[in-house]
């Protein structure tokens, strides 16, 4: 089946290029038509691979396509390489079948843009790009898929770019992406030099060869450095501490944008990068404590940036912040196959309440801010269950979704074989933003769909439940932030209802083999006691338990007096997080501003005047008026002419007669 | 060497000097032909005899690439030789006769000149100038020199009622006799002592020790003057942007490719052959002992140095200046004579297949950007000025992209057959140790690309000021110009094959007679 690979990623493509070509001149329904089709295939390609992927003995199960030699400069080779294991296929499946949805939602939610062609060929361009991303056999075409998706993302975030704000936004998630890049690639350089190639196929076997003949020790410097280049990039790319400030601006796109791109795929390319890596990481465990604990900082910290925003998109875009650091905390514990749990999970129910979101936008006529809602559960009564579903699904409530996947993470936290203290930390954070993310997702639901309605006249005339094709996605969605979890029910509970398995774990079991070896020989996994592991399980429960209440005591019970009361009371704690900690405004001086100072002074200085002025123009200068003064030498006169002849031969007769 | 027992054969002959043959029988018929289309009107006219003269170069080019190319340098009467390089230069000059004939049927019905000896006139001038690459006598170097130059004359001060035409033509006639008395009493020279006319003859004369002779030497420097003032090189270029800017568009164009590619050719010819010649390789008995010839390289090496210098960078400096895009193309062309001569004074296989190339290439984007200049002047003299050209590119989008891809071409970028051709000499010269003159050479092609660039800056970037129209497109100027630009383009990508053949053409050099 490997010889149709490359059809997922090239039907996006295709997609696109007819979109992007003729789009213009196509009608609205030929565009969707070809954008959501062509989508539809690609998954349709997935989901063929994946029965066939399963019909072979686990180990067996990598499919590689090469379609040509890329580029070979001396012993650097790299082919277009395809390749299909259990985490691809995951991420594969993931990304098609959401996008598939995300592109039947926005047939609905961007219909009546006036660049709707545009927009289709962006969509479908970012997923050739996420596809190349995750099917990619090497760094490389990995790196391709890495700059594409930033590209589409940025185009997308720009998308309404007559806006000031929207295309500063989308500027901004380019250059703080950039930074990540950069570490991005020199840890590809470094592997390069270490290994000598970037193929996953060569590097892993490698790594675990030189580790197993002792020429590569545990925490080496090298596997360090790569590991922690390769983390800046997926700081970048997964918005964590501290490059994430880019995405809470980039809700300026279009919401199925914010779904897809800032939600269900694009952001994780970091933690599949790290998953991928796996065999790496694990031999470098400082490496690991790095991306642990700066996740559960990020999961926190972000968390508490929600709990105080109005605008509805900027809640949600927090909270994927955190969640993507409970993805980390998950990879940097070697619980790699947690981290892709959550990935997973989280995928169904932040692309759900994006969508959701984006449909009450859309009754809204597009006002975001939830100051202004309340009430339109009743009017909308598909979004709010949907909804609910969702945020249920991260608050991390039994049996939804989110409960297995958050809960893996933070008891493979808890017992981090590396680290152990750090790891008991690290699950504290954890938890902690657990009962955080369900108070601000529950406040998100209150001040939305109860209460009393607090917009204008306009607005609650206007409201009204989405169609179809908007509502369709959702319910899907909404479905599987219900039972997505229920692919990886853990042992425990798994054994008490009489032996389920956990699927997803068996699944990418094999790609995880050798780290889980390499972990266990070289600090056992601590055991954690059955009772321990249901108090912990029920700890976090409780705390999300909490979390909700309290929300539905501050926001509904005394939603007329509390909100303000505190926010007087404690109004410095309020203004710090309600200005999100002024880390913009931090980096904005300490970074920005001096960057763009120093820049201006190379511009006016270095470049306008001495480069420029000195450098350019003298020389132009110059000769301009050496043409002026010689030019006059051709005065036009025979006489002149033929002086100047007789002399050039007396001076050549000279030169050969005295030489 | 061994066919200098002279006997005449018309067979041998046909072989040697088919195509020259071809083109002066051809030229007779055309006289004919126009007198017996008197009856028809004059346009007409002309236009059939400009097709004639497109068809005549045609065979002419045919007939040499298909018979005297595969020749082994055979030589006939001591007068002259079919060898590779000869046959080169000759087809570069022959391509240039064609395109110039192409484009001559619409330029001489936008300004009212059909008359038909301007494409007889045209048909000799390419013949005299394969009879020059030809020569292996000096004598005969001459004549031919002679009869290439009258056609060119005449051609120059084809425009009657323009003073500038009438003007350019005389002055170059006046000058032209300068270059041509200096070149004769070269010759005479030579003759008076070695007592031979003939190329190989006198190297092997002068091999005996005559090099370090002073009359030799004068004889030489003479020589070298008679076709310095043909290729253009400083001091000797004054003739140039007055000629140039007077003469027919498209006849400037012919001038400058083909009567260029002449003299070169013929330059390198002498210089290889006779003076400093390889034919130590080709292990002849009589030239056992020409490494002492190798000594004269010290003579006329430095001398190319500073005239190379001196063109290039006058060449390109006074262009800046230039106001009429015509005049600024003669001094552009003035420029493109000392970057061909860098690849003579790298006096190695590289150069020498440098300048061939480069023969080829500029004959395709000169050619081209007068085409284009023709066609947007309308009548003579109607739009020539940088100020004529603002805004033109989105006015006449086709020809504004062809006038920016020919002088881009000059200026030397890539993707584009004139940053080859400069590689190629530049390559070769810092091959051979000339590392300052290749890096001045360089520095003042960038004063060139100030002057090219700001051609299609005035067309691209700037509004229109005066309401210019350009003069009818004809179809012959269309395919002239789509081969120029698709040329151009091709040789950018893929020169190796020229540039083979290029390498062919000039190791012959070291194997004639």
């Amino acid at each position: 089946m490997e010889k149709y690979i490359f059809l997922i990623p090239l039907f996006p493509l295709l997609g696109f290029l007819i979109n992007g070509l003729f789009g213009k001149k196509f009608g609205k329904g030929l565009i969707s038509f070809i954008a959501c089709t062509t989508i539809g295939f690609s998954f349709l390609v997935a989901l063929f691979i994946w029965k066939d992927l399963l019909a072979l003995e686990p180990e067996h199960r990598v499919l590689t396509q090469t379609l040509w030699d890329w580029m070979t400069v001396g012993s650097f080779h790299i082919d277009l390489a395809f390749m299909i294991d259990p985490l691809s296929m995951v991420m594969c499946l993931i990304v098609t079948g959401i996008s598939f949805l995300i592109h039947i939602y926005s047939t609905g939610y961007m219909w009546d843009d006036e660049s709707y062609w545009r927009y289709m060929a962006y969509l479908n361009m970012f997923v050739f790009f996420m596809c190349m991303l995750i099917l990619g056999a090497n760094y490389v075409v990995m790196f391709v898929g890495w700059e594409g998706v930033g590209l589409a993302s940025y185009l997308l975030i720009g998308f309404w770019y007559q806006g000031y704000d929207n295309a500063i936004a989308g500027k901004k998630a380019f250059v703080v992406n950039r930074i990540g890049d950069f570490g991005f690639v020199l840890g590809m350089f470094l592997m390069f030099w270490t290994f000598g190639s970037l193929s996953y196929q060569d590097v892993f076997p490698k790594a675990l060869e030189m580790y197993e003949h002792g020429a590569l020790a545990i925490n080496s410097p090298f596997m360090i450095a790569i590991c922690v280049l390769l983390f800046i990039g997926a700081t970048g790319k997964s918005a964590q501490i501290p490059l994430y400030v880019w995405l809470p601006d980039a809700m300026a796109g279009p919401t199925p944008v914010s779904a897809l791109i800032h939600a269900a795929t694009m952001v994780t390319a970091g933690v599949y990068m790290v998953a991928r890596t796996n065999v790496l990481y694990t031999l470098a465990p400082t490496a690991l404590l790095v991306v642990s604990s700066v996740a559960a900082l990020t999961a926190l910290f972000a968390a508490t940036m929600g709990i105080l925003q109005n605008d509805i998109k900027k809640v949600l875009a927090y909270s994927t912040v955190s969640q993507l650091g409970y993805m980390f905390i998950g990879v940097g514990v070697t619980a790699y196959w947690a981290g892709i749990f959550h990935l997973m999970t989280h995928a169904f129910f932040k692309a759900c309440l994006f969508l959701c979101s984006g449909s009450v936008i859309h009754a809204m006529s597009g006002d975001q801010d939830m100051r202004h809602m309340g009430g339109l559960a009743k009017k909308m009564p598909i979004t709010y269950i949907t909804m609910l579903f969702a945020t249920i699904a991260i608050s991390g409530l039994p049996p939804f979704a989110g409960f297995f996947s958050k809960d893996e993470i933070l008891g493979k936290a808890f017992a981090f074989p590396y680290y152990p203290m750090a790891g008991k930390f690290i699950w504290l954070l954890g938890t902690i933003g657990a009962g955080v993310t369900a108070f601000y997702m529950f406040r998100l639901i209150f001040m939305t769909f109860h209460g009393e309605f607090r917009g204008t006249e306009e607005q609650a005339h206007h409201v009204h439940e989405s169609p179809l094709n908007m509502t369709f996605p959702l319910m899907v969605l909404a479905t599987f932030s219900l039972i997505g979890g229920w692919f990886g029910i853990p042992g425990l509970i798994g054994e008490k209802l009489g032996g389920l398995p956990n699927l997803l774990e068996h699944f990418l079991e094999p790609v995880f083999e050798h780290s889980a070896h390499i972990v266990s020989s070289v600090a056992p996994v601590p055991h954690v006691p059955e009772p321990l592991e249901w108090s912990l399980m029920s700890l976090s429960v409780i705390v999300a338990i909490i979390g909700i209440c309290l929300a539905y005591y501050i926001y509904m019970v005394r939603a007329k007096d509390l909100p303000e009361k505190l926010a007087k009371e404690y109004a410095w704690h309020y203004q710090l997080i309600y200005n999100k900690y002024y880390v913009d405004e931090i980096y904005e001086l300490m970074i920005v501003q001096p960057i763009y100072y120093f820049s201006v002074l190379l511009w006016k200085v270095v470049d306008a005047f001495m480069i420029d002025g000195i450098g350019v123009n003298g020389p132009g200068w110059l000769v301009k008026r050496l043409s002026a003064g010689a030019r006059l030498v051709q005065n036009g006169y025979v006489q002149t002419y033929g002086t100047f002849m007789v002399m050039g031969l007396v001076a050549i007769a000279c030169f050969y007669l005295y030489r | 060497m061994n066919d200098l027992n002279f006997s005449f054969d018309f067979f041998h002959l046909w072989q040697v000097i088919g195509g020259q043959l071809i083109l002066i029988v051809a030229g007779l018929i055309l006289i004919l032909a126009d007198i017996a289309m008197l009856k028809l009107d004059e346009d007409v006219r002309s236009r059939r005899l400009g097709w004639l003269t497109v068809i005549i170069f045609a065979l002419t080019a045919a007939h040499m690439m298909s018979r005297e190319w595969g020749l082994h340098n055979i030589v006939f009467m001591g007068i002259f030789s079919a060898d590779k390089f000869s046959i080169f230069v000759s087809i570069v000059m022959v391509l240039s006769g064609l395109l110039a004939a192409l484009m001559s049927i619409g330029y001489l019905q936008n300004n009212d000149v059909m008359k038909g000896e301007y494409y007889i006139l045209m048909i000799y001038a390419v013949a005299g100038a394969i009879g020059l690459v030809q020569s292996v006598d000096l004598l005969m170097m001459f004549i031919t020199l002679e009869v290439m130059s009258l056609a060119i004359y005449a051609l120059a001060a084809f425009l009657k009622n323009n003073r500038f035409s009438q003007e350019g033509a005389l002055k170059y006639f006046l000058l032209g006799s300068f270059g041509s008395a200096f070149f004769l009493f070269g010759v005479a020279v030579i003759y008076g002592v070695t007592g031979t006319i003939n190329l190989t003859k006198i190297a092997q004369s002068i091999a005996g020790g005559l090099y370090t002779n002073p009359a030799i030497l004068l004889a030489f420097a003479m020589l070298s003057v008679g076709l310095f003032f043909k290729m253009a090189m400083v001091p000797f270029h004054m003739w140039t942007p007055d000629v140039y800017e007077g003469s027919p568009s498209v006849i400037t164009g012919f001038m400058a490719t083909a009567v260029k590619a002449a003299a070169f050719g013929v330059f390198v010819k002498l210089l290889f052959v006779t003076f400093t010649p390889m034919l130590s390789q080709s292990g002849q008995p009589d030239f056992q002992n020409t490494i002492n010839l190798a000594a004269l390289g010290a003579y006329w090496k430095p001398v190319l140095w500073w005239l190379a210098l001196l063109t290039m960078f006058f060449g390109n400096l006074i262009a800046v200046s230039q106001q009429n895009v015509k005049r600024m193309l003669a001094y552009s062309s003035i420029a493109h004579a000392g970057y061909m001569a860098v690849g003579i004074i790298a006096a190695n296989g590289d150069g020498r297949m440098g300048v061939l190339f480069y023969l080829f290439s500029y004959t395709l984007m000169n050619l081209g950007a007068f085409g284009v200049i023709y066609l947007i002047d309308g009548k003579e003299r109607n739009a020539q000025t940088l100020e004529d050209y603002r805004g033109l590119g989105y006015k006449y989008p086709a020809l504004g992209f062809l006038m920016g891809l020919f002088l881009v071409a000059m200026a030397g970028l890539p993707p584009t057959a004139g940053f080859i051709a400069k590689f190629y000499v530049f390559a070769a010269a810092i091959k051979e140790g000339y590392f300052l003159l290749a890096a001045l050479g360089v520095m003042t092609s960038v004063i060139g690309a100030y002057y090219y660039l700001r051609v299609i800056y005035m067309m691209y970037m700037k509004d229109e000021v005066r309401d210019v129209v350009r003069g009818p497109v004809a179809m012959p100027t269309v395919i002239a110009l789509v081969i120029t630009a698709i040329g151009v383009i091709y040789l950018g990508i893929l020169p190796e094959q020229l540039a083979n053949i290029a390498n062919a053409a000039q190791q012959s050099l070291s194997m004639i007679f």
